[in-house]
């Protein structure tokens, strides 16, 4: 024990119960010490101050560093790419600042594209933002060598650490893993699915689950022999996720059920009008009596439970839900328009092309999915994701009035800048109701909007006067927003 | 001079003023600007019906804006030097308008001025007597203490963490009744101890063995020597006349900012400022404090060279100082620190040897690497001795990103054995953490 800790110690006690021990102390204290303890003028209280102080000061001045020769780190690679420019950094900054997740992700899109990399003082912050955010760890290349070397350090940060696919596949979290498979999906699904199929039989029923969610990237015709062997599972959640997998292939089993049972249901016959004269194509249902056993245990319902619905339509109904709208093409021997116009031209009929739409997300048909928006007297808002961004935007503008929240719902998911006029239009709306569109719905969404709607905002009012100051702030914010998004493009030119 | 965004953001006094400043940054926001040598100036176009006139000195950093605000700077004089920073090619004009001119020329004049101002004749004998009735005082309250501080250690410190802060805060405002305010601060820091913090007994005893030898120092100032007379009175709390203290002469010399430390209580904003003079390579701690946004007279921020002259109050080690004279501000070579921590436990030793009292002291070393050990985070140096970082935290991993695993020569604040740095230079830059 050293001689501070000593003076701890009977600080602890205290000077009633006991006395500070000399016989450790350094020997160079103890002539002070014994001058201290023969004062008789001063109680031991006091002595035992004047000791603690002698001690505090001689341990204080003899302090001397210890040398640690193994501790030393690692040094960081020298970087191969360039750091952006002040002003570019700058602006960074004042995003990290204004703490907008949307232009961050656009900055280290910039960055990334122009294969610089961000100043290392900045790295710590950009850490925690992709920890938060994991949409920003696809650019991670922008942390340089220096992000690479520092995230060791932190357990955190590890997503920052080289880990080749197949070592996280093998050891990651379910998580991690399910990530790796979504990305190889992308790239290289029939490797993705050898990957899954060798360690299925470890898997539990939670993490098949989950890697089924994965898996659904990029499902195609080859999938099917393994998916259809998978039937047999154990666990009911998972046979329903492999089902509904099967479901969205057209060339899988059940898929092909679903079109023979359409195609002996659903029958285009040629009918006479003008007593004989001339003659119509119409759309008669019949369905066989004898349902298949299997479309019957996948849940296809006999008996309607919708009063528009007489039991035939409603199974009629429930089929073209399941069969692609390519299938019913071949099945008719028509084209798209002439199809929906078919289905249209009769009330009895016309019900069914809710059903196609329900198909066609499921199967994302862009053919189906333009002709439904060019030929269907309904405008169906669903779609609007799968037809090309310069339609998307004239529905969107079209349809506006009355589908606002939904447009608004599917603009910001889109990864396009919108145009000026729909951007009017939801600024608009939003300035209106500024209580339902605060600062963070334009923090999240600023990348799609563009840098010219700053002079829209001062046509923008809200509806109550009350919300005026409050639609002020966000303006102001808004003007920063995009302020900083114009100072993040010019900085990059 | 031009300044860094850095720079101009460590000035503002408060969150609000920086976030403000950042939105007049914009061209709009100004009707009219303009720098020179001597200036930046601009008319911000406020709530009221005239733009507001704001005007920078940048040879002496210093502010002046016609709105009403009380901060100090205003978020317009932010808003300006930060739109100079960002746009300096906007700032064409380089004719000061009447307005500018006239300020610049009143801020010499009052320099002058303030040179020639005579002080008034001291009633020496009034003085003595209030000196020695608060001596009396002083006496009186000290010795309450010593018996309430042998109460402490007669009954042993193990119960302190449960007893609450009460005590400590009483024997802090008796105290100030005696008229010995350093000391008071002093008990208030003992019932600020975190004791649910592994090692709070050493901490808690250091700060007694402070106390008392503060008292003991008080009770012995009539020494022979009286060496000790200025760091005694500094310890129990005496003010020192700085009008007194600026008819001295200080040393001139180029002083780098290396750190800047706002702390606030009760309504009072203390602003610590630690320099280093590149040419007589002194260390001084430059205190300012303001109330509601009065009274700062210096505008500093860290990272800046400020020419100035500087008058150290008197001590046996020479720390805190006062700017008696600034002549411009300009960026500088780099310092050149001590070489390891040997050097840096040896000056501190040799401090504390001629001092006893516990100070903060400020530090430039070499080559300084972070490195973890057992989870704790210390400083290496090129010798690869280690010290440990105090609050390491909050800064550790700013400083791993800017060293990645080299040594850098950084400036910390040594207190004790613990090193909390403040700032580091990474490629001739300093930058302030």
């Amino acid at each position: 024990m050293n001689e501070w800790q000593q003076v701890i110690q009977t600080a602890l006690i205290g000077t009633d119960k006991q006395t500070i021990s000399t016989n450790e102390m350094d020997e160079n204290l103890l002539p002070a010490i014994t001058t201290i303890t023969n004062n008789t003028g001063i109680d031991k209280e006091e002595q035992f101050l004047q000791i603690a102080t002698l001690v505090h000061q001689y341990t204080f001045c003899g302090t001397e560093p210890i040398v640690k020769a193994d501790s030393s780190l690692p040094i960081c690679a020298a970087e191969t790419q360039t750091y952006c420019n002040s002003n570019t950094t700058n602006v960074l900054k004042e995003i990290l600042y204004e703490d907008s997740s949307g232009l961050l992700a656009m900055w280290l899109q910039l960055c990334a594209s122009k294969q610089q990399i961000v100043a290392p003082v900045l790295l710590p912050d950009l850490f925690e933002k992709a920890v938060q955010q994991k949409n920003l760890r696809q650019y991670i290349a922008c942390f340089g060598k220096r992000g690479e070397w520092l995230s060791q350090f932190n357990s955190t940060w590890q997503f920052a650490t080289p880990t080749s696919d197949e070592e996280l596949w093998q050891r990651g979290t379910v998580n991690e893993r399910k990530t790796v498979l979504q990305q190889l999906r992308t790239t290289n699904a029939t490797i993705a699915r050898e990957w899954l199929q060798e360690t299925w039989p470890q898997e539990n029923a939670a993490s098949k689950q989950s890697l089924l969610e994965a898996f659904a990237t990029n499902i195609s015709d080859a999938d099917v022999p393994w998916l259809e062997s998978l039937t047999n599972e154990k666990s009911i959640k998972v046979k329903e996720d492999v089902l509904k997998l099967l479901q969205q292939i057209p060339n899988s089993t059940i898929v092909h059920q679903y079109t023979r049972f359409l195609q002996q249901s659903l029958l285009l016959k040629k009918e006479k009008t003008m007593f004989g004269l001339s003659s119509k194509q119409v759309l008669e249902i019949a369905v066989p009596d004898d349902i298949p056993s299997q479309l019957k245990q996948h849940g296809l319902e006999s008996l309607s439970n919708k009063k528009e619905f007489t039991d035939d339509e409603w199974m009629v109904f429930q089929l073209i839900k399941h069969v692609p709208p390519k299938a019913l093409e071949q099945h008719l021997q028509l084209q798209p328009q002439n199809i929906i116009e078919l289905f249209q031209k009769e009330d009895t009929t016309k019900k069914f092309i809710s059903a196609i739409v329900t198909a066609n997300i499921r199967f994302s048909s862009k053919q189906w999915a333009i002709a439904l928006m060019q030929f269907s007297n309904v405008f169906y808002l669903d779609i609007l994701p799968l037809i090309p961004i310069q339609q998307q935007e004239f529905y969107s503008k079209q349809f506006f009035k009355g589908n606002e929240q939904s447009i608004i719902h599917y603009a910001t998911n889109r990864d396009v800048e919108w145009s000026a006029e729909l951007t009017q239009l939801i600024l608009n709306y939003t300035a209106a109701n500024p209580y339902n569109h605060s600062k963070s719905f334009y923090n999240q969404h600023i990348h799609l909007i563009p840098t010219q709607a700053i002079s829209m905002l001062d046509n923008c009012t809200p509806t109550e006067g009350y919300a005026s100051n409050y639609w002020n702030n966000i303006k102001t914010y808004i003007e920063k927003l995009l302020t900083l998004k114009q100072q993040t493009i010019q900085s990059f030119q | 001079m031009q300044f860094t965004e850095d720079q101009i953001l460590a000035l503002a006094p408060d969150e609000a003023s920086k976030k403000a400043g950042k939105d007049l940054s914009t061209p709009s926001k100004w009707v009219s600007k303009g720098m020179n040598e001597q200036a930046i100036w601009g008319e911000c176009q406020g709530s009221g019906s005239k733009p507001y006139q704001t005007q920078v000195d940048i040879v002496s950093l210093a502010f002046k804006c016609s709105c009403p605000s009380r901060k100090f700077p205003c978020k317009h004089g932010l808003g300006l030097l930060l739109f100079n920073a960002r746009q300096n090619a906007a700032f064409t004009d380089n004719t000061a308008p009447s307005w500018v001119a006239d300020w610049l020329a009143k801020r010499t004049e009052k320099v002058e001025k303030k040179a020639e101002q005579v002080t008034k004749p001291v009633d020496e004998e009034a003085q003595t007597k209030r000196l020695q009735a608060r001596e009396q005082l002083i006496e009186e309250g000290i010795s309450e203490l010593l018996l309430w501080l042998k109460d402490i250690v007669r009954k042993g410190i193990i119960d302190i963490p449960q007893n609450g802060s009460v005590a400590f805060d009483n024997m802090a405002k008796r105290m100030i009744d005696a008229k010995a305010p350093g000391i008071s601060n002093m008990v208030k820091s003992l019932g600020r101890i975190n004791f649910y913090k592994d090692g709070w007994e050493s901490q808690f005893l250091q700060q007694l063995t402070q106390i008392y030898l503060a008292i003991a120092a008080f009770k012995n100032r009539n020494e022979p020597k009286r060496l000790y007379d200025a760091d005694i009175k500094t310890q129990i709390g005496f003010t020192q006349n700085q009008d007194a203290l600026k008819e001295q002469s200080g040393i001139e010399d180029h002083w780098l900012v290396l750190g800047k430390q706002i702390t606030e209580e009760d309504n009072v904003t203390t602003e610590r400022n630690w320099l280093y003079g590149t040419t007589s390579k002194q260390y001084a701690l430059v205190l300012q404090f303001s109330v509601r946004g009065q009274g700062i007279t210096f505008t500093l921020t860290p990272g800046i060279c400020v020419q100035a002259e500087l008058v150290f109050f008197p001590s046996i080690v020479p720390l805190r100082a006062i700017i008696k004279k600034q002549i411009a501000s300009n960026h500088l070579a780099l310092p050149i620190g001590l070489a390891n921590w040997q050097e840096a436990t040896a000056l501190l030793a040799s401090q504390k040897t001629q001092l006893p009292f516990t100070i903060i002291s400020p530090l430039i070393v070499q080559q300084l690497t972070p490195v973890c050990i057992n989870n704790q985070w210390f400083l290496q140096d090129a010798l690869q001795a280690i010290m440990p970082i105090y609050q390491a935290e909050s800064l550790i991993w700013k400083l791993l990103a800017i060293s990645g695993g080299q040594g850098l020569q950084m400036a910390v604040l040594a207190q004790q054995h613990s090193f909390f740095p403040i700032g580091v230079w990474a490629n001739d830059t300093y930058i302030s953490l």
